[in-house]
């Protein structure tokens, strides 16, 4: 890690207090920074911080360096990390967590441009096919038109079928995806405004892994 | 133990249809009772949904997992995507009253009700816990004598904690039932590790996943293998795909990817065409060559 004097200006305790009041946050405290988890991360090296760096950097509430890093993107949640912490802490979820905050705070990145692809085809077919999320994510994100051409080699040899598999009737899908949205769009709200979330109290249990 | 609904998933039929069809006959040849799961959405992924939007996942996997209760079957995964979303959400709807309130009142409006009546199964759990290895052994009609590269994938293991199938180290129960097909499963470096494909990585960061990928197949290459047998569709795009990508840059694997089913497939006497392995991006002639032989011999 580059050595980097820490301002006392960038330490931010509401995101601190908002991360640490969540069910994995509410183990952060106990990290003992053994590194554990950075070394059984296997994209650790692409990251601008590790696990370890993170959940440090969390503890300190540096919110702007935590939500602006590569890091929660990159994660591909293998766990790894999380059956390892000999303190229980699941880094995994860490990233999970962190991630609709930095989409609230505003934090551009491709996985949420993507994310917003996946569930409007979801929504529409009740399954995603690879093709749909191709071609509609291509618009989205020019980038992605480099994993078409791999697709359509498919196509054209006939492994990929032509007929799109989704379900016949998705009402009942359109449904449950507004009531979703209107309770996240509730809990968004009340983390803009009040800075913090309701969240139910997790028993405590301690993961080891033999 | 309950019958069970196959649960297919978006990636199975849209872009590997062969592993449903060995699944299938599979499934008939050692006398299990199944049926589809007719309706069944999205699981949905748990790389997008569950990161982003909590609420919606939950919802939706709800639903799937009540029409596995309203007809009292466990539900069945191909995929450890799947099993991941399905078997996260059924324990914290079965253990947690408030979400489950939550949820139900959500369901109300689609006159479904989460019970917490059923368990979520993925296709390898399945075969080692209810028929096991020893059993499957027996049922063998053309033992496959070739060097195998297993690879568990993540999330069929981790969390352990939820996922109750022992440690993520050193796990050997899906290299028992590669070996139940006659095959050697061969050790190599980083076997427990990633893909690549996982958390939208694959999606958004082509070339980050791609570097993880890489480093898997080098080691499998290294160990000398036939092919890779995988538990689960997502690995098996990134393999399989992942090796025409990585091709592009002058990077040459040919290593075939084979999904359990297809493999378990192979060894009951299925053709490579009959569990679809022609519909992979990577044929090998010289591997089908190799099954033939072994299919013609046994
Ligand atoms: S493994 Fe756990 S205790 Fe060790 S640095 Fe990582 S989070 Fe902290
Ligand atoms: S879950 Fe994410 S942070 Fe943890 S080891 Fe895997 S990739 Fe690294």
């Amino acid at each position: 890690m580059k050595k980097e004097i820490i301002l006392i200006e960038s330490r931010d305790a509401a995101f601190r207090d908002l991360v640490l009041e969540t069910p994995v946050g509410r183990k952060l405290s106990t990290c003992m920074q053994c590194g554990i988890c950075a070394g059984s991360c296997p994209v650790s090296h692409e990251m601008d911080y590790n696990p370890r760096q993170l959940v440090r950097m969390v503890q300190l509430g540096l919110k702007k360096e935590v939500l602006n890093s590569n890091t929660i993107w990159i994660c591909t949640t293998c766990f790894s990390c999380s059956v390892r912490c000999p303190r229980g802490i699941r880094p995994t979820e860490l990233m999970e967590t962190l991630k609709p905050i930095a989409i609230a705070e505003g934090v551009k990145n491709k996985n949420e441009r993507f994310d917003g692809v996946f569930s409007d085809v979801v929504r529409k077919n009740g399954r995603a096919s690879e093709f749909l999320l191709i071609s509609k994510y291509s618009l989205k994100e020019p980038e992605m038109i480099k994993q078409a051409p791999f697709g359509l080699s498919l196509f054209s040899k006939g492994k990929l079928p032509l007929t799109i598999d989704k379900m016949e009737n998705t009402r009942e899908l359109d449904t449950v995806f507004k009531l979703g949205e209107k309770a996240e769009k509730k809990e968004s709200k009340e983390i803009r405004e009040t800075g913090t979330k309701k969240e139910k109290e997790e028993p405590e249990t301690q993961e080891t892994d033999k | 133990m309950k019958e069970l609904s196959l649960f297919l998933g978006c990636l199975i039929p849209n872009r590997y249809p062969g592993i449903e069809k060995a699944t299938k006959l599979v499934l008939d040849k050692l006398e299990v009772k199944w049926s589809e799961l007719k309706e069944a959405s999205c699981c949905p992924a748990p790389g997008v949904f569950r990161s982003f939007d909590k609420i919606t996942w939950l919802a939706l996997a709800s639903r799937n997992l009540v029409l596995a209760e309203e007809k009292n079957t466990d539900l069945l995964t191909l995929c450890n995507g799947c099993f991941s979303s399905l078997l996260d959400a059924n324990n914290i709807l079965k253990n947690d009253a408030g979400l489950r309130n939550e949820v139900n009142a959500h369901l109300k409006k689609i006159n479904k009700e989460f019970m917490g009546t059923i368990d979520v199964r993925h296709i390898i759990e399945f075969l080692y816990r209810d028929i096991g290895p020893e059993k499957l052994g027996n049922s063998i009609e053309k033992p496959l004598p070739l060097k195998v590269a297993v690879h568990y994938g993540c999330h069929l293991l981790k969390p352990t904690k939820d996922r109750k199938l022992g440690g993520a180290e050193c796990p050997v129960f899906f290299d028992e039932l590669v070996e139940a097909a006659g095959a050697t499963s061969v050790p190599y470096e980083g076997k427990t590790s990633c893909c690549g494909a996982g958390g939208g990585v694959r999606s958004a960061m082509l070339e980050t996943s791609l570097k993880m990928t890489e480093y898997k197949l080098e080691r499998m290459k290294k160990a000398g293998v036939d092919c890779i047998v995988n538990a689960c569709p997502f690995c098996h795009l990134q393999y399989d795909g992942g090796q025409v990508e990585l091709a592009k840059t002058g990077k040459k694997y040919d290593l075939p990817v084979v999904h359990y089913s297809q493999f378990l497939g192979l060894a009951l006497g299925y053709t490579p065409e009959e569990v679809g392995l022609h519909l992979n991006a990577i044929v090998s002639a010289e591997f089908e060559e190799k099954i033939a032989l072994i299919q013609k011999k046994g």
